[in-house]
């Protein structure tokens, strides 16, 4: 399954990863931007795409709806902080599967998965 | 401001970054803190090696700092890249920032004031650097311990 990382933070996307590789989850790509993204989008079979909101370039939003011009049916799961929970209402009428709010646990990136996609490594 | 007004603004705000901080630090890092004394902060309050900055604005004016020894700033990205920084390099200077984003956010779910708000986090490092508060306010800073060493949270706000 292929995994698609989306945010401006190296330590983030690091992270996340570490963690999806602890899940057995190895084929994870990472992009900074939402320009990068889409591009990796656009030349991969991507299973799933968990993303940042706030970022240059092309942010999450903007992401989503090229990602939905593209593709109805890839779940893009937001990755957000609590203080932003605000955004997932505009984000839901965008069409966003579901989100993932920071700080997050492996069991909480397995329970999006097993969700989302309904396998495991 | 008043006094009372001033100490019930510290408490609407300050309390919830507190309990953030710990909760970041428990979730993200696996570690244990303990939370020391509360003391006014003077011009000569030194910050430690490096010091994620987050603006507030809307009803509340100032500023809160996250302020870490290079040694705990290591530590901190060791836990959770299994990596050892030897400096303060993008890294280190990424993964403070991302850490207290976390905290302002989930800080600011706790505050539940839709007009109060938290900008992204801006990281200085180097010695001797230094945060202006408002003039107005009265900052204060709270020391910490953990198992990856000493930190400090720093504030200073006025009502708008």
């Amino acid at each position: 399954m292929n995994i698609l990382v989306v945010d401006d933070s190296a330590m983030t996307r690091m992270v996340a990863k570490k963690t999806l590789g602890t899940l057995g989850y190895e084929d994870v790509f990472e992009a900074e931007d939402g320009a990068q993204a889409l591009d990796i989008f656009k030349q991969n079979s991507i299973d799933v795409v968990f993303t940042d909101w706030n970022m240059p370039n092309m942010n999450g939003l903007e992401l989503l709806i090229e990602i939905r011009k593209i593709n109805k049916d890839v779940p893009v799961i937001m990755i957000t902080t609590e203080g932003s929970r605000s955004k997932v209402v505009e984000a839901v009428q965008n069409g966003i599967s579901d989100y993932l709010v920071k700080p997050f646990t492996p069991a909480n990136l397995k329970e999006k998965l097993s969700k989302w996609v309904g396998v495991t490594a | 401001m008043s006094e009372v007004m001033e100490a019930s603004l510290t408490a609407k705000i300050i309390n919830p970054v507190l309990e953030a901080t710990i909760e970041t630090f428990d979730i993200m890092l696996g570690c244990a803190v303990t939370r020391k004394e509360l003391n006014l902060k003077t011009r000569e309050t030194p910050f430690h090696d490096i010091t994620a900055v987050i603006g507030l604005s809307g009803t509340t004016n100032g500023t809160i700092c996250l302020s870490l020894p290079k040694e705990t700033a290591f530590e901190a990205v060791f836990r959770m890249l299994e990596m050892r920084p030897e400096e303060i390099d993008e890294l280190v200077c990424d993964a403070v920032g991302e850490f207290s984003n976390v905290v302002g956010g989930t800080a600011k779910d706790k505050i539940k004031d839709p007009d109060m708000h938290l900008g992204l986090p801006n990281v200085i490092y180097g010695e001797n650097h230094h945060v202006e508060f408002p003039t107005q306010a009265h900052p204060m800073y709270v020391k910490y311990d953990s198992d990856i060493g000493p930190f400090m949270v720093l504030f200073g706000f006025v009502a708008s």
